[in-house]
């Protein structure tokens, strides 16, 4: 611990040391200390209450919060944190990490090659069917200027927004196939837990009882109860019925929405990370939705620096397209059916066109995305990661992206927030390995469900079964998209405030099991797959808030 | 013979949205004279209130429109009638003065002289509305005097012209709230129990309908109706027509957009002021209207938001379209209907209540506060209550103040005669 320590705090020093901000704040504590009159023994403590009133301390308290919780601060002229300092945080990081039990390493380890080995063959696929490079810089004509689109007055982010664009005119001829999307999902999910789901739940019941035998201190050592209810219950302990909800109270007093607004515009005043996190966990009032996020996940937005940095990207993409452009229009084709997106098409291209070339996002992301394709030069060297973001898109990647768009109009925000997201949440959702608790990855977060649903619902999810429609075979699209397309938008982005303020993915299989819960008895009437599958079809009508308190406290 | 409890129900439109709903109540077919209820076209509605209609409404009857509507729903009556009720509020002095909520109107060719005093005044486009057709038809928006020759006075006198000429010209709201670059306006569900006193509900379920292309004000693109027109029947044929969602953004959608990008008060006075808008437009119509006991009517109004947040009313529609365009268009209309058909006939609804034609009260019920989706946007009994209670108590305090001061004469002048004397 005593070693976790010294990295954290070197960790801190450098990126304090590296704001402009910090020299900033040292300049005026070092000036107000020469002008004070104060006896030097009392020096220190006037100082520090200088450093309260003027914010300074707000500022020193939020960056060590950041780099504590690895917030990469991206879109910074500067990094926050250095490559070295994230190593060394992501090791002492992981070491806290619990892990799911039961599920030896060589099958996850067989699993990731089997995939990495799916997905570069259908790359490679893609590429002979459409008879298109994997990469094809703008033409220029020989010896003659190129009619640039630069002379035209529109910025970057309006020409590539724009779906008439002659380069996606390749898409229809991909015929609906995506490099993967949530079927393959599945199948490697089913295959792992099929497999080793004997020894996963039996793992989970010898820790329970383990833990309800043992002691208080050797509880924390065996670490894991927390597939329980006690353990989640604990965990959400802020919803509660006995602290107002916003998605729930907001709409039943009217005095609770003016509250819930003084509350978060007190909140983003203090501007301290921690607060804004809390605030989240009982929904934040929509108007006051944007800047508690942004708060919540360290960015400042909006910013000029940002929208430049957009700009750039835009530009990047149209000086050379990417095979992975037209994998992400066919995605954006949902966006263009969706009643609640369709405006936002085009901001919606332009974001993630300009992602997709954001080579920081690789590398702030919590769990690395995998596998990296690494594009070589003619001449056999390495240039960097295919696409540069080192994300290779997937069906369903748009739905991330989609809600966003509702918080803040202008792109750059969107396409920021989305980058801090990703990176901290989604990645999860495309991670193959064993991580579980509150920083589960799909795979956990799938066990969860499943051990959840037979607890609590086990009739249900037998007659599923019996129906030849296993319930993770329902469950994992809410999942892996976390509900947005299948909730109203409203209700996505208080799961999403949830996600937020907890800082975890475990909301995801709780409103599962609660959906399931919910429709309990139509489920158990159904008598055909199909029937399932259309009863479940339409979420649109549902409560998030009511529906995971009811399901974790009204047991 | 009737059976208690089985209604009658007529409806000249064959639409899905009402006769599932007809059927979903277990409503029977009625016709000619035979029936308790009828969804009526405006057409059915001006052969039966007709002088020369001899047969009258049963008390029990109810039917969808007041006998005059076009009060309302007609371009030019409703711009005389607001223009009307705003100077009146002008006048009237009162502490919340009605901010204009209708664009600058002329009827031409009547006020053809007025309309080029305005025009000349600031180079801005106008648009063109034929008075007596809907969907968009003939609309088409002029920047020059030049366009508009045909109704310039002539010799012959307005009222002998053929009345399909009519037509009524605006300002044109140049800088409307854009989303995605394009523009849209609002249809919002409106039902009037009464004129007089004035109950209105409105419902939370409504839409901005989009236009198909983003907005441009250059002028090479003034007759692009893609870009200016947002009915649907316009948009419908343009290339990039989606069936999927058919151009319509749920009206809870544009608050949660609105709310983070505008902030919450702005949402809110938006939202308040569309209330204002819908309220005031009804006071404007109040006392011309024929307040008939039989009818409701379900009014589709269309507003249009500008940059600024300010809603602007462009018209009504006595009779908004219940065709569906997509799978939540329909599911939308269906509660629309149903939440109205719950608002105008009680679930006591029996044939033995009856509405004595004398009667001038209106049948003491308290209006609930909400009923589905429909929530209560204006009551006036409430208001006219407080009314009468504030003058019941400044007419006792007189009397008494009076009886102090009565002399001797006064008395003896005022009392009473004995019967016995």
């Amino acid at each position: 611990m005593q070693a976790q320590d010294g990295e954290l705090l070197q960790a801190v020093t450098q990126a304090l040391q590296q704001d402009l901000r910090y020299e900033q704040i040292r300049q005026q504590a070092k000036a107000y200390a020469i002008d004070s009159e104060d006896p030097i023994s009392q020096l220190e403590t006037s100082i520090f209450q200088h450093l309260l009133t003027s914010g300074g301390a707000t500022f020193i308290s939020n960056t060590a919060y950041a780099a504590t919780e690895q917030l990469q601060q991206s879109y910074q002229a500067v990094p926050c944190i250095g490559p070295a300092s994230v190593e060394a945080l992501d090791s002492c990081g992981k070491d806290r990490h619990l892990h799911l039990r039961g599920l030896p390493a060589d099958s996850l380890q067989k699993a990731k090659q089997a995939w990495q080995k799916l997905l570069v063959e259908r790359l490679y696929y893609l590429q002979a069917k459409l008879d298109l490079p994997l990469v094809q810089p703008r033409k220029c004509k020989a010896g003659v200027q190129q009619d640039t689109p630069g002379g035209s007055t529109e910025p970057a982010s309006v020409r590539i927004a724009d779906r008439e664009q002659p380069y996606l005119a390749h898409v229809p001829l991909l015929q609906d196939s995506h490099l993967f999307g949530v079927a393959d999902w599945y199948s490697l999910v089913t295959t792992l837990l099929n497999s080793h789901w004997d020894t996963i739940s039996s793992a989970a019941t010898q820790t329970l009882e383990a833990v309800n035998k043992a002691n208080p201190t050797t509880r924390q050592e065996l670490g894991s109860d927390w597939m329980s209810w006690g353990w989640l219950q604990g965990f959400f302990q802020g919803l509660r019925a006995q602290h107002r909800q916003v998605g729930l109270d907001d709409m039943l007093h009217a005095w609770f929405q003016q509250s819930s607004i003084q509350t978060g515009e007190a909140c983003l005043e203090a501007g301290v990370i921690p607060r804004c996190r809390s605030a989240l966990q009982t929904g934040a009032p929509p108007a006051l939705r944007p800047r508690l996020w942004a708060a919540a996940l360290a960015l400042h937005l909006p910013q000029a620096s940002v929208e430049t940095r957009f700009q750039g990207l835009c530009s990047q993409v149209e000086e050379c397209h990417l095979l992975t452009d037209l994998l992400i229009e066919q995605d954006l084709e949902t966006v263009a059916n969706s009643e609640h997106f369709f405006l936002f098409e085009e901001s919606l291209r332009a974001v993630l066109l300009a992602v997709s070339r954001d080579s920081e996002l690789g590398a702030s992301c919590c769990h690395k995305p995998f596998p990296t394709l690494l594009a070589r030069t003619e001449a056999g060297n390495t240039r960097g990661p295919y696409p540069p973001s080192g994300l290779l898109p997937c069906r369903g990647l748009v739905e991330y992206a989609a809600p966003l768009c509702y918080l803040f109009a202008d792109q750059a925000s969107c396409a920021v927030l989305f980058c801090s997201m990703y990176a901290r949440f989604w990645c999860r959702l495309h991670t193959i390995d064993d991580t579980a608790g509150k920083h589960a990855t799909l795979i956990s977060l799938c066990v969860l469900f499943l051990h959840l649903l037979e607890e609590s619902e086990g009739e249900v999810a037998q007659h599923l079964r019996g129906l030849g429609c296993p319930p993770l075979h329902l469950a994992l699209p809410w999942i892996m998209t976390a509900f947005a397309g299948h909730l109203a938008v409203g209700e996505v982005l208080l799961l999403w405030d949830r996600i937020l303020g907890f800082d975890s993915l475990l909301p995801l299989p709780l409103l599962a099991v609660a959906v399931v819960a919910f429709r309990r008895q139509v489920l158990l009437s159904a008598e055909s797959k199909e029937q399932v599958m259309s009863i479940m079809e339409d979420l649109s009508q549902l409560k998030t808030v009511p529906l995971i308190q009811g399901i974790l406290f009204g047991r | 013979m009737q059976t208690v409890g089985q209604k009658r129900c007529r409806t000249d439109f064959d639409k899905f949205v009402i006769v599932s709903n007809f059927e979903r109540r277990q409503w029977l077919k009625g016709d000619d004279d035979d029936w308790d209820f009828y969804w009526a076209s405006v057409t059915t509605i001006k052969r039966i209130f007709s002088p020369e209609n001899t047969v009258r409404l049963e008390p029990h009857q109810i039917i969808n429109h007041f006998p005059n509507h076009y009060e309302l729903t007609r371009k030019d009556l409703m711009v005389k009638n607001m223009k009307r009720y705003m100077k009146q509020q002008k006048k009237d002095v009162l502490p919340d003065p009605v901010a204009d909520f209708v664009p600058v109107t002329y009827i031409l060719p009547q006020d053809y002289s007025l309309f080029v005093e305005e025009f000349r005044k600031a180079p801005v486009p106008w648009i063109m509305k034929p008075i007596a057709k809907a969907q968009g038809r003939g609309i088409f928006l002029i920047n020059k005097l030049s366009q508009v020759k045909k109704w310039a006075s002539t010799d012959i006198p307005a009222a002998m012209r053929p009345q399909t000429e009519n037509y009524v010209v605006s300002r044109y709201i140049e800088d409307p709230l854009l989303i995605g670059g394009k523009k849209f306006d609002l249809r919002i569900y409106v039902v009037v129990l009464n004129y007089k006193p004035l109950q209105v509900y409105m419902s939370q379920l409504g839409f901005a309908r989009f236009c198909n292309i983003k907005y441009s004000s250059e002028v090479a693109e003034m007759d692009n109706q893609f870009v200016h027109l947002t009915n649907v029947a316009i948009q419908k044929h343009g290339d990039e027509y989606n069936s999927r969602h058919g151009n319509k953004w749920p009206l809870t959608d544009l608050r949660l957009y609105l709310e983070a990008t505008r902030g919450h008060a702005a949402t809110s006075k938006l939202f308040d002021n569309i209330k204002s808008v819908i309220v005031g437009s009804l006071k404007a119509c109040q006392n011309v209207m024929i307040n008939d006991r039989h009818c409701f009517e379900l009014y589709g109004y269309d507003i249009i938001i500008d940059q600024d947040l300010k809603p602007w009313l462009i018209e009504v529609n006595a009779s908004p379209s219940l065709s569906a365009t997509t799978q939540s268009d329909r599911l939308l209309k269906c509660k629309v209907i149903h939440d109205t058909f719950q608002l105008v006939t009680p679930p006591d609804w029996d044939l033995a209540a009856v509405i004595t034609p004398g009667q001038t009260g209106q049948v003491s019920r308290c209006l609930p506060k909400a009923v589905g989706s429909m929530q209560l946007l204006y009551d006036e009994t409430t208001e006219l209550e407080q009314g009468r209670a504030r003058r019941d108590a400044l007419l006792s305090t007189e009397s008494v103040k009076r009886g102090r001061r009565k002399t001797m004469i006064d008395s003896v002048a005022q009392r009473p005669v004995s019967a016995y004397a």
